[in-house]
This record gives structure tokens, sequence and C-alpha cells, in this order.
């Protein structure tokens, strides 16, 4: 017979905690033993440019080559790309009116979207913008590798009243972030490991 | 003379202010850029600087220490993903920086890649790779291997808290009281305020139906995190035991 008393005082923590009929007791709880590896790369840091106007003075080729490189990539998204001498033909379409007919049609999808990178037209926001900030403009240099959701992230990324709301700004990193890797991985050389 | 100024602030600790003057800038130069994602990595804004460093890594995509830079970047922000296909790219560019395979076998832990992490620090050598070598291989659930590389860092460094540690948790998973107690012991003693060393002896305390110790050692876990629940739990299931026991003695007296 259980003791009604004793059970309707059980402290929370105490002694007198609630035991089952057949007096076996309560199991405890595992704790929890995280495996860490923290003092692997506990030591690993940022490689800084040593003394960079050294660097300057010593390598100006390569310093130039870089900063030609960078003013490219600016100049891509400042300017409208005319490509006088382009090889692309380029054919203008009239479209029908056709009220009868009216479907909505798909936008091309990323796969599709093969044309030349540099005869992708700018779009009219973009270029009506004020200048966006020098790392906001390198990074949609980024964008215009990219496939035909660049732009989403270019005004994600751009000083914008929809900086306001951090969910899309984080969005927008995210889908940066994402960019970067497949720019870099397409850039980079293919020797083994 | 931007260069200089922002270099200048950067020594005397102003790094808020060197961004803001990086910030003005109008045109993109890959130094003050590199400058300005070190000042935003030390200030802890990692994804910032992951960007900077990426526009930089379009600019001179042969530099193997801005890929290294953009991947540490990456890390920090645990893009464990990102940061694998950044440090991937760095030992394309040089199979021998041991830094970035230490790095990407780091992070292929993360993404649960056991088997390629091994890979990676196995071709480490010894030192820091010892420690990740030893965590893939418990993961792949290789003990014994495991055990064998832990005793090595131990040999070397007794006094490893995270040796200790994660020996602790793999007695555990082996349900190896005797050395879950012995290692506990050891990390005590190294550390005397070690939670995980009181858990492991409150456990192995528990294995072997010791409550009385186990609810001494619940009750310094207690003290020291008061907010641990498992604590909480065992430290009352340890007393009922031990109450149990005593009025189960007393009436057979």
């Amino acid at each position: 017979m259980q003791d009604s008393t004793r059970k309707s005082v059980a402290p929370r923590f105490g002694v007198n905690g609630p035991r089952s009929g057949s007096g076996r007791a309560e199991p405890w709880k595992n704790f929890h033993f995280a495996v860490s590896w923290a003092s692997v790369t506990a030591h690993l840091s940022l490689i800084e440019a040593a003394d960079l106007k050294t660097a300057a003075a010593v390598a100006p080729h390569q310093a130039s080559r870089a900063a030609a490189a960078a003013v490219a990539v600016v100049q891509h998204i400042q300017q409208p790309q005319v490509q006088s001498e382009s090889k692309v033909r380029w054919e203008m379409v009239v479209p029908k009116m056709d009220r009868a007919n009216r479907v909505p049609q798909a936008l091309p999808s990323g796969a599709d979207y093969d044309y030349p990178r540099t005869s992708i037209p700018m779009m009219p926001g973009l270029l009506t913008t004020p200048p966006a900030p020098l790392l906001s403009r390198a990074m949609a240099a980024l964008g215009m590798r990219g496939r035909s959701n660049n732009l989403q992230s270019l005004q994600l990324n751009a000083p914008s009243p929809a900086r306001a709301v951090d969910k899309p700004v984080n969005e927008g990193r995210e889908l940066l972030l994402s960019k970067i890797t497949k720019s870099l991985r397409s850039r980079a050389q293919e020797p083994a490991l | 003379m931007k260069l200089d100024t922002v270099l200048e602030l950067r020594s005397a600790g102003r790094l808020e202010e060197a961004l803001e003057t990086l910030s003005k800038s109008s045109e993109f130069d890959p130094q003050l850029s590199s400058v300005g994602a070190e000042i935003e990595f030390a200030l802890g804004r990692f994804e910032d600087a992951a960007l900077s460093y990426a526009a930089v890594t379009l600019s001179d995509p042969g530099n193997v220490n801005l890929h290294y830079d953009l991947a540490l970047c990456l890390a920090c922000c645990e893009r464990w993903d990102l940061a694998a296909e950044a440090f991937e790219r760095v030992l394309r560019l040089d199979a021998e920086r041991a830094d970035a395979r230490l790095g990407l076998g780091s992070c292929l832990l993360h993404l649960n890649r056991a088997e390629e992490a091994l890979v990676n620090f196995n071709r480490c050598g010894t030192g820091p790779a010892l420690i990740g070598r030893a965590v893939a291989l418990q993961t792949l659930r290789r003990f014994d291997e495991a055990g064998r590389v832990y005793e090595t860092v131990l040999a070397a460094q007794p006094d490893c808290e995270e040796a200790l540690s994660n020996l602790i948790a793999m007695s555990i998973q082996r349900r190896d009281f005797e050395r879950t107690e012995d290692y506990s012991s050891r990390l005590l003693e190294i550390h005397p305020q070690s939670t995980v060393a009181l858990q492991g002896l409150a456990t192995a305390a528990f294995g072997s139906a010791d409550h009385a110790a186990a609810a001494s050692y619940c009750d310094r876990i207690l003290e020291l995190a008061p907010e641990n629940l498992e604590a909480w739990h065992n430290l009352r299931i340890a007393m009922d035991q031990c109450s149990f026991s005593a009025g189960h003695l007393g009436g057979k007296q």
C-alpha cells in the first residue's frame, strides 16, 4: 500500500522522489559529453598582408595587375556593356499583342540563360541607383558572373530600404556566399590535391 | 595616402575609424580591401571579412594566402561547406599547406565526413593533426585506434584537456566505466573545476552503483553549473537510491 501523504509532499529534488510501485528506481540520465577538436585549428590565424608598402615596392607589377583587375571589376558594374565588336548576333523581336491568348511566359531558367557574360543586359534599376559602396560593387561583380537570379542578391546587398530588414539581408548574404563559392570554384585551377 | 591613414588607425587600435575611412573609398583597391578584411576579422565581423576577401581573391585568384584567409573567415562563420571548398582551393594551389589541410580536416569533421577528414589529418604528420585524427577515428567508431592516438597526444602533453575529455566521452560510448573513472580523475587533477571530469566520475559511479559517490559528484557539478538539468535529475535519483538503500538496510537490521 502506498503512503499517500509522502507521495503528495514529494519535493522536487529531495530524497523522497516518486518511486514506481515495484520499488524500481527511476533511471539516471546520461550526461552530455561533447567530442571536440578545437585545438586542431586553434593556432590558425590570418596571413596578413605583411608590409604593404614594401610589398608594393617589391612587386609593382603584381600589384598593378591586381589593381587593374579590380578596376575592371568595378568598371564592369559602372558601365553598361556595349560590345561594338561582338561576334554575337542579336535579333530584335517585336512582341505581337494577342489578348485572347495571353499566357504568361516562364522566365528562362539559370541553365538556359547561357548568353555570353559580357552581353547580359543591365537592369535599369541597377544603373539608376546611386553608386553603391565599394564592397557592394565588388560583390555585384560576383553576382554578374552568376546565373539569372544574381540581380536579386545585388539588390539585397546594395544600400536600400530593404536593408532595414535583417532577414532578407541575411538571406542575401547566404546567396552571396554561395555565389562566391561558385564563382571561385569555376575559376580555380584543377591540379590534383 | 589612404592606406597610410588606415594603417595608422589600425596600429592605434582605432579599428572602427579605420573601417570608416575605408568605406569612403570610391575605387576598388585590393590592398585597401585586404586591410579592410583584416580589420573586419579583428572586429569579429567574419561574414564581412569573408565578403571582402572574396572580392580581393577575384582580383588576384592565384594568391594562395588570400584563398586561405577567405577559408578561415568562412570557417569562423561556421560555414563549413564553403570553408571546406575554400581550403580545397588553397590545397590545389599549394598541396603542401599543412595549415589549410588542418582547416579542411576540421571542416570535414563538422560536416560528418570523418573518412575524408582522416585522410587529410593523416597527411599532416603529427602535432595538432593528432587530435583531429583521433576524433575522426572515434567518429568512425575505430575506438582502439583512436585510443592509441589519444595516448600519443597525452604522452607528449599529459595535461591535454581536450584529449582527456574526448577519452572520457569515448570510454562512456564503450561503457568502459573503469577507464571513464581513470580519465576523469586525471582530468580533475589537472582541472579541479572541470564539469566534464565530474560528469565522468558521476557516470562511472552510477555505472558501479555507487550512489553516494554519484550524489556527491552531481552536487559538485551543480555548484559549478547550476543550469545542468541532468545533474539535477541524477542528484535526485542518486539521493533517492541512497535513502532507499539506507531504509532497506535499516529494515533488515
